[in-house]
């Protein structure tokens, strides 16, 4: 909330989340596909986001390190698959910085 | 670039990634009903005993069931995806048109309908799932509803072949929606 105490304006404490790991578009791209998915390979997210190896990896990295993600290691065809999942502090995450992006929006008419 | 604009920018970005995520049809699922459907429909012009057709939509309507299930479920990991929400949705909406078939075979055995009028019946039931699909599901069977009601009055009132002609048509129609269906592209791995 506000110092005002309006619950439509954005606390400044809010608007620092807006400078966090979800900053950049990517992470906040995947963190917005795994919260409509239960899980999704890092090939499934490579083909919709259309990034490089090397950049997916960094970003999902970045994301699971900050523990908005989990990874669990599997096998398909005896070839490694990673598919990843949103933690519960990852999905907390995600809700608040789309609550106040709406806010933003809202109240800026993007 | 502004913040807003860069805002708006990324917001268009996330946008497009969420719906290219988006489930599409798997063909496979789609030829299978096609071959199922194009057989079955032409069994009611001619076998006479409406028994044989109960058997085979009995035993080829579940098995079928069970492995669009198993296609969808396949074709949604191989493109890096696993949502389970979808796939009960999926599974609950069709097994509903199921049971609603099996308790339709009530009014047959209670002498209410023909084995033929529970054909008529079923093609009504159907087109109204696949409508129900096209508008919850996937927008893609939309149009396949439409021509399964319209087939619903055919069988009524077409004499001679009208189940053929039906089930060839709806047959077309499924794997004509499997060719221009939006795609999943295979993952390099």
């Amino acid at each position: 909330m506000s110092p005002r105490g309006d619950p439509e304006v954005p606390a400044l404490e809010d608007l620092a989340l807006l400078h966090g790991p979800l900053e950049h578009r990517v992470r906040l791209a995947i963190c917005v596909l795994l919260s409509r998915h239960d899980a999704m390979s890092f090939s499934g997210l490579k083909r919709v986001l259309g990034e490089t190896d090397g950049s997916l990896g960094a970003h999902l990295r970045k994301l699971e390190d900050c523990g908005y993600l989990l990874v669990d290691r599997t096998y398909r065809d005896r070839r490694p698959v990673s598919w990843y999942h949103l933690s519960r502090e990852g999905r907390d995450r995600l809700r608040r910085h789309l609550g106040i992006l709406t806010r933003l929006i809202d109240q800026t008419g993007l | 670039m502004t913040d807003n604009a860069r805002l708006r920018d990324d917001i268009a970005y996330v946008r497009a990634a969420a719906e290219q995520s988006i489930a599409v049809p798997v063909p496979a699922i789609h030829f299978l009903w096609a071959l199922l459907v194009f057989v079955g429909f032409g069994l009611f012009d001619v076998v006479d005993d409406g028994r044989w057709i109960g058997a085979y939509w009995a035993l080829a309507g579940p098995a079928g069931f069970g492995l669009s299930a198993w296609i969808g479920r396949r074709a949604d990991r191989r493109a890096g995806r696993i949502d389970r929400k979808a796939g009960l949705r999926h599974v609950l909406h069709w097994a509903a048109f199921m049971s609603a078939g099996a308790l339709g075979l009530a009014l047959v055995q209670a002498g209410h309908l023909t084995w033929r009028g529970f054909g008529s019946l079923w093609v009504l039931l159907a087109a109204l799932t696949y409508v129900q699909a096209g508008l919850h599901l996937d927008r893609s069977l939309l149009p396949i509803g439409l021509l399964l009601a319209g087939g619903f009055l055919v069988t009524l009132w077409l004499p001679g072949f009208g189940w053929t002609v039906t089930g060839t048509l709806l047959a077309v129609a499924l794997v004509a929606t499997a060719f221009t269906g939006k795609r999943d592209r295979e993952p390099a791995g």
